[in-house]
């Protein structure tokens, strides 16, 4: 027998034993009551072990998130709160002391002698002659 | 039981017989394979919350079949598969006289269950499940080029051993 037609026998045998593969190789029915007793253990599973899905990681990843910029905000809502009633009080401060300075400014010129309201007279008439 | 019970039910019919078919070829027992195909349902059963499709299911089904059944395989050491590899002819000549005429009626299925494991479960997702290479390295996780030595191997070692043993398919 010659090269090609050893070739050629063999080529015929694997196709024989492919064909025979798919023939005896064909799915065999499940045993009689196969479903029910994957059932009744599935009925019977103590716990079931679900997986956390990634729409739960998504949830506490939005949830923490939040959380976290909510902090943020009251924080820096309380900062400006303060800092507000801090400038309120400087502010009341200053004039008390502007008041208290005015005060101090008016008694010294009357105890020099010297009118308040002339002063602010003569002062507006040098600045309209200038 | 929990929600999605009778659409687990379906599943179970509709694919019962390919996993259990899978599991028989690879365990090469009935008992071993009806507890490998409940365990592969009960696994599904308990992720089933992650499947997609129609498709994805059989395709799950069938990576997670090939899975437990080697592993099962694996625990029973069952067959060695260490000569397997190593079909020599004496071993053919041997064969010729003891195996001859206990397996004139075997079938190529029994021969299938001498192969070795990896060759093995890629014969039987090529044609039981008529898998192309490209699909059963997905379900094995191997490449391409893996499979179809396996599948090359296999069919090589299969027609060796079925020329001593059933000289009916060599005709």
């Amino acid at each position: 027998m010659s090269e090609f037609e050893q070739k050629q026998r063999e080529l015929a045998e694997m196709a024989a034993l492919e064909a025979r593969l798919r023939q005896e190789l064909a799915r065999v029915e499940a045993p009689a009551g196969f479903a029910e007793r994957v059932m009744a253990r599935a009925a019977w599973e103590p716990v079931r072990m679900r997986r956390p899905s990634w729409v739960m990681f998504a949830v506490a990843a939005a949830v923490l998130v939040c959380a976290v910029i909510g902090g943020v905000r009251v924080q820096q809502e309380q900062r400006r709160e303060r800092a507000n009633a801090e400038f309120a009080t400087a502010m009341q401060v200053t004039d008390r002391a502007m008041d208290r300075a005015e005060e101090h400014a008016r008694e010294q010129m009357q105890r020099a002698g010297l009118d308040i309201n002339e002063q602010d007279n003569g002062s507006r008439n040098g600045e309209e002659q200038r | 039981m929990a929600r999605g019970t009778e659409e687990f039910r379906r599943v179970v019919e509709m694919h019962q017989g390919m996993v259990f078919s899978m599991a028989l070829r690879v365990v090469g027992d009935r008992g071993l394979a009806e507890e490998v195909a409940q365990d592969v349902f009960l696994e599904f059963y308990r992720g089933a919350e992650a499947v997609e499709s129609e498709e994805h299911v059989r395709f799950w089904l069938r990576r997670v079949a090939v899975h437990r059944a080697t592993d099962a395989l694996r625990r029973r050491a069952r067959r060695p598969e260490s000569g397997a590899e190593e079909w020599s002819e004496e071993m053919s000549a041997a064969c010729e006289q003891t195996l001859a005429s206990l397996m004139m009626g075997a079938r190529l299925e029994e021969l299938l269950r001498t192969l070795p494991q990896a060759q093995r479960v890629a014969v039987m997702l090529r044609y039981q499940e008529d898998l192309p290479p490209e699909e059963i390295a997905a379900v094995t996780e191997q490449p391409v080029a893996t499979v179809k030595s396996h599948l090359q191997r296999g069919l090589q070692l299969l027609r060796r051993k079925a020329a001593v043993t059933l000289k009916e398919y060599v005709r």
